[in-house]
């Protein structure tokens, strides 16, 4: 407990409250996720191809400006409510 | 307003309320039931789209003609006449080019940006794409508005959300923080975020587009 949240206050500049609820939010993403995440916290590596409903890890982190923990994140929802998730990214931000 | 509350103090709530005099309270905290509010969200899309008939360069069969800044120019009436209808100061608005196409439109406290890649495109979606994005950057507008200035909302509860989410929660409209590294569904589902969809879309129902 701590480690992921130093870790992204470290790489992403995340504040520290806001690297706490990220951390919370990181330690309950599907099992699918975690090896990324664990290899993320070890090696700091950012690069994935794996697609799920159509996004990777790399698409959201060129496509839409997220930074590591927004694209894992991301992945998750779309693991979660596929439907949802698709509709909201093909929305654009604005 | 020391006096006021020295007072107030020992009095009962009801007694106390009824001793303030609502002229001398800050404009969030009057009680004044002479306050105006804007409309509805489905009166204003009603008069939006009166608003919208009367230019005629926004029908899309004009529209597909112009030019972008002749885009531009419409567009920003278009706004003169919603900021109007929901008593807000009108904002300037611009075509931006956007590093990425997955940004389709900002606002930053002055100017509603809307992206050149839906602004430019002929097609209807891009079309109704560029009226959405200004209707909600408008919307966004809006709860800047109530929160900074003047409270025109007739919804309390949903200005006091839109105060959790900006202010106390400390969204970063610009940089988009809580976006990149807390994740799509924390961006897409803010209260401001909801708020400005379900208006943008309640006003393009209206518009029958």
């Amino acid at each position: 407990m701590g480690r992921i949240k130093d870790i992204v206050m470290e790489r992403q500049g995340s504040p520290e409250k806001r690297a706490e609820v990220i951390e919370k939010q990181l330690q309950g993403i599907s099992e699918e996720l975690k090896p990324l995440l664990q290899e993320w916290l070890d090696t700091g590596k950012e690069s994935d191809d794996t697609e799920y409903s159509g996004y990777s890890l790399n698409s959201l982190m060129r496509d839409y400006d997220m930074m590591f923990t927004g694209a894992v994140l991301t992945l998750d929802w779309l693991i979660r409510e596929p439907e949802a998730a698709k509709k909201a990214l093909k929305e654009g931000i604005r | 307003m020391q006096e006021i509350l020295n007072n107030l103090e020992g009095m009962e709530i009801d007694e106390a309320a009824a001793e303030v005099n609502d002229a001398e309270w800050p404009m969030f905290m009057r009680t004044d039931e002479t306050q105006e509010f804007a409309p509805s969200s489905e009166v204003q899309a009603a008069e939006i789209r009166e608003a919208f008939l009367d230019i005629p360069e926004l029908r899309y069969e004009n529209w597909v003609e112009l030019n972008g800044e002749q885009r531009v120019a419409a567009l920003n009436e278009l706004e003169q006449q919603v900021a109007e209808i929901a008593m807000r100061d009108p904002m300037d608005v611009q075509m931006a080019a956007f590093e990425k196409d997955t940004l389709m439109g900002t606002f930053d406290g002055t100017t509603l940006r809307i992206a050149d890649h839906s602004l430019m495109d002929n097609s209807y979606d891009g079309y109704t794409e560029t009226l959405n994005t200004l209707l909600h950057e408008g919307r966004h507008a809006y709860q800047d508005y109530n929160l900074y200035v003047e409270r025109v909302e007739q919804s309390q509860e949903l200005v006091d959300s839109w105060k959790v989410n900006n202010v106390d929660l400390g969204y970063d409209n610009g940089d988009r923080l809580i976006f990149k590294d807390r994740g799509y569904l924390e961006y897409y589902t803010q209260p401001v975020e909801v708020d400005a969809r379900v208006f943008a879309e309640t006003v393009i129902n209206e518009l029958g587009l």
